[in-house]
């Protein structure tokens, strides 16, 4: 780099607000979710707690849409229609897919600062099987996860198995 | 490999022509289009389509997991015992052959092998109904929490008497409505506690019913009684509509039309509801202690005439585990009227016998029903467990099963009313078990003084509570002059008296 352009650009970056670095994220917490799947929709009001308890205490909570074929403007959508908080990202080539080893929406990984997946499955045990909702949660894996990490522990429980829709296999 | 070890497991089960790789068009088709698009198309209650090759392919897996789980298309009845009408349920071959189009990567093959899509009647499903109300205004689905049972009181102000062919139920957001029973008041009871908590619509089942007219479920297809056959709707009538809610995850409104089909004819056949245990299982003592696995009730009627059967239903709640109904005739052999191995309130179908099926005077009818109240059930409202009673409420338990039908011999039609009516009698033997514990066989003088508004010592017909009379009537008016005079209330009190000495003995 010129060193006049490089003067030029620390003039400039000298007059912008003076910003907070970076902060790493202690987790990240992928939620695997669908437009049209009625097990991940019914998730929708807890999915906004879980942000709204967890994303200020440096949690990055994300949503993703594994299915290839969804389009931005259904993603749009579907956020407007459930009031959805966190953030979304498409998941076309099902690159996140496979690296949080999961199958089903609703279905999350939550990895840890060094990207290792230590917790997936479940959000909480609310279905025991299809059309077998308990009128009460009793077990809530994902938060206790999170406790976890917050509390600097390991989660006690790291994997359960999700109820709702399967993501299909691409070619 | 995996997908080739399991197709060599199908070589030696398969003719040469199945074991062309199957398509989406040729094998898959048929069955989504005869099992799962009357319901999985836009308007309709299912959450996706499924109506075409990119549909399917999309949710693929889904619908092999939930049809290998026998969650979809919802169907309880064993249909190996007894055969029904509009049977939702796939054979194992047909789920077999979803697995294997999966395994083979989902080839759509040829179109020109594909059935046509079945062409479904958009709106009223039976044509213009006679009579259509709406609910005077939107109730409101919360996002989330547990489900919602709520009445809705439709005023019909008919002004005569009508006879209901067929009703038809269309809900505004029919994710949420999970389903609806129909039922009548002509005491002003519903209409009384109707948005008294600021909202449409009460929560209870506080309110009189006069009738019952069947009820709604998402894929059961509207259907007129057969014959002449018909419901009656009394002049004066409100329609009430019990509806169960599935909260959705986002709030949602609903405003339920209702078309109903009547006409003016009485039919030739008095059509009775053989409901056993009657009162919903008021009469046979649901008191389920907590964690208790496997608590069961029984009940049985043994039919006074020949009867012609059409269809049979079960109700009861969360704790519910199985039902079953057995017919034993005459000859002492037995039919399976009804048998669901694994009951799920969510879907309380009617079902239609294939054949209408007679049953010949003294054959037994016996309905088995049997309850989890323990961790085990996850549907358990209840946790930790705790002991649950006979109620109104879905925390309650309910229990019984319902056969429809009519006397075979129109001649009979009085004497099949009587005797199903007098079943109600047994409701008032539980209660009196119940009150005999608390002393109500002392306190009987008291209560009878109470409910003898006029002073002359006798209980007119007025007098009586209005839904025990006819059961009272029946079993204690020996004169049959409509007033149950002292002697026949001194045999109330021997009548009591004999149910408690039953339950010491």
């Amino acid at each position: 780099m010129r060193p006049a352009f490089l003067l030029a650009f620390l003039l400039l970056a000298s007059r912008l607000p003076a910003t907070e670095p970076e902060k790493k994220p202690v987790a990240v917490v992928s939620i695997f979710i669908a437009t049209d799947c009625p097990i991940a929709n019914s998730y929708a009001p807890e999915i906004n707690r879980i942000w709204n308890d967890y994303s200020e205490k440096g949690i990055e909570i994300q949503l993703v849409y594994p299915d290839p074929e969804v389009t931005q403007v259904e993603v749009s959508q579907h956020v407007a229609e459930y009031s959805l908080k966190p953030a979304t990202v498409i998941d076309r080539d099902h690159t996140l897919v496979k690296k949080a080893g999961v199958t089903t929406t609703p279905e999350v990984a939550v990895s840890d600062s060094a990207g290792k997946v230590i917790y997936r499955g479940r959000i909480d045990n609310l279905y025991a099987d299809y059309g077998e909702r308990r009128r009460e949660v009793t077990e809530r894996y994902l938060r206790d996860a999170l406790d976890a990490i917050l509390n600097g522990t390991d989660p006690a429980v790291t994997k359960t198995g999700a109820i709702g829709c399967l993501i299909e296999i691409l070619p | 490999m995996k997908s080739i070890t399991s197709l060599l497991l199908f070589v030696p089960l398969l003719s040469a022509a199945d074991q062309v790789a199957v398509t989406y068009h040729r094998d898959i088709a048929p069955i989504v289009y005869q099992n799962c698009t009357s319901c999985h198309r836009d308007g309709e209650s299912a959450p996706f389509p499924l109506t075409n090759y990119e549909e399917v392919s999309r949710k693929a897996r889904t619908i092999d997991r939930v049809v290998s789980d026998r969650y979809m298309p919802p169907w309880h009845a064993n249909t190996e015992v007894t055969k029904f009408l509009d049977v939702r349920r796939l054979e194992p071959e047909q789920i077999s052959l979803i697995s294997r189009w999966i395994e083979a990567g989902k080839p759509e093959g040829d179109p020109a092998d594909a059935p046509a899509l079945p062409t479904f009647t958009p709106g009223w499903q039976l044509g213009e109904p006679d009579l259509v109300v709406k609910m005077a205004a939107p109730y409101e689905v919360p996002a989330e929490g547990p489900d919602i049972y709520r009445n809705f009181v439709l005023p019909l102000d008919l002004p005569e008497d009508k006879w209901v062919k067929a009703i038809e139920l269309r809900p505004s957001a029919r994710s949420v409505v999970h389903h609806s029973l129909y039922f009548l008041d002509d005491s002003g009871t519903a209409r009384k506690l109707d948005g008294k908590d600021g909202k449409p619509g009460f929560n209870g089942m506080s309110f009189r019913q006069s009738g019952a007219l069947g009820g709604y479920v998402p894929g059961v297809s509207p259907r007129k009684l057969p014959g002449d056959l018909a419901r009656p709707l009394p002049k004066g009538s409100d329609l009430v509509l019990s509806t169960h809610f599935h909260p959705s995850g986002k709030p949602e409104l609903e405003q339920t039309t209702v078309g109903i089909y009547l006409t003016d004819t009485p039919p030739s056949r008095k059509l009775e509801e053989l409901q056993i245990p009657p009162g919903f299982g008021r009469s046979a003592g649901i008191d389920i202690p907590a964690g208790e696995k496997n608590f069961t009730i029984k009940d049985s009627y043994k039919l006074p005439v020949d009867v012609e059967a059409f269809s049979v239903s079960g109700h009861a709640h969360y704790l519910c585990e199985t039902m079953r109904m057995t017919a034993t005739h005459p000859d002492g052999s037995t039919q399976i009227l009804l048998d669901i191995p694994d009951w799920d309130l969510d879907w309380q179908d009617t079902y239609f016998f294939a054949e209408p099926v007679v049953l010949r005077a003294g054959t037994v009818v016996e309905a088995v029903i049997s309850y989890d109240n323990s961790t085990d059930n996850p549907e358990n409202p209840h946790n930790p467990p705790v002991r649950v009673k006979w109620g109104r409420e879905s925390t309650d338990e309910m229990g019984s099963i319902t056969l429809v039908g009519v006397a075979l011999d129109a001649a009979d039609d009085q004497r099949l009313n009587l005797s199903n009516k007098a079943q109600r009698v047994k409701i008032f033997a539980q209660l009196g078990k119940e009150l005999s514990s608390t002393g109500v066989l002392e306190r009987l003088p008291s209560i009878v003084k109470n409910l003898d508004k006029n002073g002359d010592g006798s209980l007119q017909e007025s007098e009586l509570p209005q839904r025990m009379r006819t059961a009272l009537l029946l079993r204690l008016d020996e004169d049959e002059d409509k007033t149950l005079n002292p002697s026949e209330i001194e045999s109330l009190k021997d009548w009591l008296e004999s149910m408690k000495a039953n339950r010491e003995a």
